[in-house]
């Protein structure tokens, strides 16, 4: 990407107008004067206090910025998009010469320029706490970095609000309260006296939050820039592309498996009995099974989509690498792709690490349970993957919502049934009590897991073969549709007439 | 300059655009008849790159609009029917955000903004705010915007649906010389008259269908639609009746007061013949006017008037 992002018109406008009307100063001034007031008053009555009042003065000034900046710049650039679909200004950016790429970056550095600016503007007074040995050199610095990246997120996120989702508000503002509160654990650390006390464990090493947070806010960013991207190249795409979230899924599984692996190696540092086996790989498989979801809602093309597939994307190339990659191909083979991930994942991520540290022995101990575990998720994912597209396949993007229901209905009702012992016979049928065994429950359901996996995959099957019918249904109508146009010859099905069906179509 | 071929753009199961073929040479300017929910907006927002048809294809001076937008983007200026500008920007400086957004370097940006300004006769206004001006002056400051990096191909909605009868004539007018200057130009409106001025082709769309396109010349006379005539007598009105219907090539007579109108399908070369007849038999006649058609006469002839 080209970071011209100075010579961007989105940004220089937005500059210039907040420079004319006086923004930057109007709102300015006064936070300064309060914030220096505040600093002021603690230092003078320094003799009543019980510490040093820069101890409490630097996470005060800290938190006000993260917050205030953080609403700012999610509220700025989720304001100025709405304006901007609203009035159908956005129309005349999309037709100039601007890729959706540098319409977002201007949306993203432009809009919020009062929160950066703020941010920036409390500089001077960190330093005066630094002077006065409230906060050290480095903290202070990272925090600054924390913000910006917390800013970049929190404008991000802001972004996303505009989606044309059924949830596409509640969705954004519940990504900015989640951008907003990432940070707390900085303040943890700050209040405790030890910045770098709060750290994740990664593969047996403690990497301090306030390191790792901004890598990881980025990424964020970057997922969150990618969909509105998408959604400004053409509506009709799904949020995330195929290959984005297979990226994004063997990512969070090396995420898990290393906080797994983390936490078991810092329990027995501390003298403690690391988790069963099965624990592990429960977690794991629940995280990837989530995840797998989550990420499969975001890349599953709906009815309108599907239709547009069929009229002018599917033969374009093998229909195998279609289905794998395409946008908006049905998600079947992507679905596929989330189970096998998951079997890769575990045993890059869990079972050779696991080897490597332990020998043999405990991995074969488990095996059993591993077998089932995967067994379980695998089935479980291509029957939820399968029933969330025929959902959306009938009901259009606004299914989407009670396809995610009926999952959390169907995992957590009987679960929470099970907890409380009333049914165990039709318990047994729900995955969520098998895991809550896997995890480690005391009680034994009352069938194997092996009816659960038949159960779903009966599902699975059944769903799959009404996704069949209904894609034969609308490619046959299509086609029908294209012979009537004089585009595919009258004849034999699928045969194409090549000279009249260009690349481009 | 531009090529639509199959172009077909559904809502559910509304079809707006249906099948639709067209070629629009360069220098043309081309308007878009047809009623309400014809397919009128549809068709220029996808040549404008802002809606995905269903199925088709369209190229823009060569470049195809689903394929290479970027592409496509430098050599079109568009306008909508409905349209917001920044309210908080001056004049100036909305115009010089789009000139940005086109990568107009500096100094030809602000020589660029002065002559749209002094072409749209807004230069007076450069330094005030969006808000304080009229509806008229907004639409001529968008048609500014329109024009400001030089596209070759002009999308035009309605464009003159806001302006005043002054407005509209400046517009028109403004319209000519674009089309002297060599630039495509595809515009739709309801106000045909309009048209009929500065549209060297029309195409009409109706129920997402194009019923007719081409230069008006040639769809009258693909119609066959004769010449219309007029004549005014001060006496002798039946007998005028009676010697109209003797002949097979005119049809649609009516008469009102003094005057009779038809239709006259035998051509031009046969008019002297019949004002001879007409006094050798005694009718009085005061006019005798030859009248082509008009494009509301073409429109109503060809369209039923439906929607999509």
């Amino acid at each position: 990407m080209k970071l011209d992002f100075w010579n961007n018109p989105i940004i220089v406008s937005a500059f210039r107008v907040r420079y004319r009307r006086g923004g930057f100063t109007s709102g300015l001034a006064p936070y300064l004067i309060g914030l220096t007031a505040l600093g002021a008053g603690l230092e003078y009555y320094q003799d009543k206090l019980t510490v040093p009042w820069t101890s409490i003065y630097y996470p005060v000034l800290m938190g006000f910025q993260f917050l205030m900046s953080g609403v700012m710049a999610s509220a700025a650039t989720a304001g100025s998009m709405r304006a901007e679909v609203m009035n159908r200004t956005l129309d005349f950016q999309r037709i100039a010469t601007l890729t959706p790429r540098q319409i977002q970056v201007g949306k993203l550095l432009g809009e919020p320029a009062i929160a950066y600016l703020f941010s920036m503007s409390t500089f001077p007074l960190a330093m005066w706490c630094f002077l006065a040995g409230g906060v050290d050199f480095e903290v202070m610095i990272l925090m600054y970095v924390n913000l910006s990246t917390t800013l970049l997120l929190c404008g991000a996120t802001g972004l996303i609000g505009r989606l044309e989702l059924p949830a596409g508000q509640p969705m954004g503002l519940f990504l900015s309260v989640w951008a907003i509160g990432m940070p707390i654990p900085l303040f943890v650390g700050l209040a405790q006296h030890s910045p770098w006390g709060i750290a994740i464990p990664l593969f047996g090493v403690d990497i301090p939050y306030s390191l790792l947070l901004p890598p990881v806010q980025l990424l964020m960013t970057f997922v969150c820039f990618r969909i509105m991207e998408r959604q400004l190249i053409s509506p009709m795409n799904p949020l995330l592309s195929k290959p984005m979230t297979y990226v994004i899924g063997a990512g969070m599984d090396l995420v898990v498996a290393a906080l797994i692996f983390g936490l078991s190696q810092g329990a027995l540092k501390r003298g403690l009995p690391p988790a069963p086996p099965e624990f592990a790989l429960g977690i794991f498989w629940f995280a990837h099974f989530i995840v797998s979801f989550l990420l499969i809602m975001g890349m599953t093309s709906w009815r309108q989509s599907i239709y547009s597939w069929i009229w002018r994307f599917r033969r374009r190339r093998p229909y195998l690498v279609d289905l794998w990659l395409g946008d908006r191909s049905v998600n079947i083979l992507a679905v596929a792709t989330f189970a096998a991930l998951g079997l890769v994942s575990l045993v890059a991520f869990v079972i050779v690490p696991a080897i490597w540290m332990d020998g043999w022995d405990d991995v074969r101990t488990a095996m059993p349970n591993m077998i089932a575990l995967s067994l379980t998720c695998t089935v479980l994912i291509l029957t939820w993957g399968t029933i969330h597209q025929w959902f959306v396949l009938i009901g259009g993007r606004s299914a989407s919502p009670f396809a995610l229901v009926l999952f959390i209905v169907a995992m957590t009702v009987p679960w929470l049934g099970a907890l409380k012992k009333e049914t165990e016979w039709i318990e047994s049928f729900s995955p969520g009590v098998h895991f809550a065994y896997w995890l480690g429950a005391p009680s034994r359901p009352a069938f194997s897991y092996l009816i659960v996996v038949g159960l779903y995959f009966v599902t699975f099957l059944l769903f799959f073969r009404l996704i069949r019918r209904r894609l034969k249904q609308m490619e046959a109508l299509v086609d029908y549709k294209l012979r009537v146009m004089g585009v595919l010859v009258a004849g034999p099905k699928k045969q194409l007439q090549p000279e009249k069906l260009s690349k481009n179509t | 300059m531009i090529e639509i071929h199959h172009l077909r753009k559904e809502y559910g199961n509304t079809i707006a655009l249906d099948n639709l073929h067209l070629e629009i040479p360069e220098g043309e300017v081309f308007g878009l008849i047809g009623p309400n929910g014809a397919g009128k907006t549809t068709l220029i927002r996808i040549l404008a790159t802002l809606l995905e048809p269903t199925y088709g294809q369209v190229r823009i001076a060569g470049f195809d609009v689903l394929g290479e937008p970027l592409k496509v983007h430098p050599l079109i200026g568009y306008m909508s029917d409905f349209f917001s500008l920044y309210d908080n920007m001056l004049v100036w400086e909305y115009l010089d955000h789009f000139a940005r957004c086109y990568s107009i370097p500096g100094r030809e940006r602000t020589r660029l903004v002065d002559e749209v300004l002094k072409l749209v006769s807004l230069e007076v206004r450069r330094d005030s705010e969006i808000k304080s001006l009229s509806r008229g002056m907004r639409q001529r400051l968008c048609f500014a915007k329109t024009l400001l990096h030089q596209p070759k191909v002009l999308l035009l909605d309605e464009p003159a649906s806001g302006l005043d009868p002054a407005g509209r004539l400046e517009f028109r007018e403004l319209l000519r010389q674009l089309h002297s200057m060599g630039r495509t130009i595809v515009i739709s409106s309801h106000i045909l008259t309009e048209m009929k001025d500065f549209c060297t082709s029309i195409g009409i769309i109706e129920q997402g269908q194009l019923v007719a396109a081409g230069r008006v010349e040639d769809i009258l006379r693909r119609l066959e639609t004769g010449l219309q005539l007029e004549i005014e007598v001060s006496a002798g009105l039946p007998q005028l009746m009676l010697i109209l219907q003797t002949y097979e090539h005119v049809d649609q007579i009516a008469s009102q007061d003094s005057r009779v109108r038809c239709r006259w399908r035998a051509g031009r070369d046969a008019l002297p013949n019949l004002h001879r007849r007409l006094v050798h038999e005694g009718v009085d006649v005061i006019s005798l006017a030859v009248k082509t058609d008009s494009l509301e006469d073409i429109y109503m002839r060809l369209s039923s008037h439906q929607t999509s």
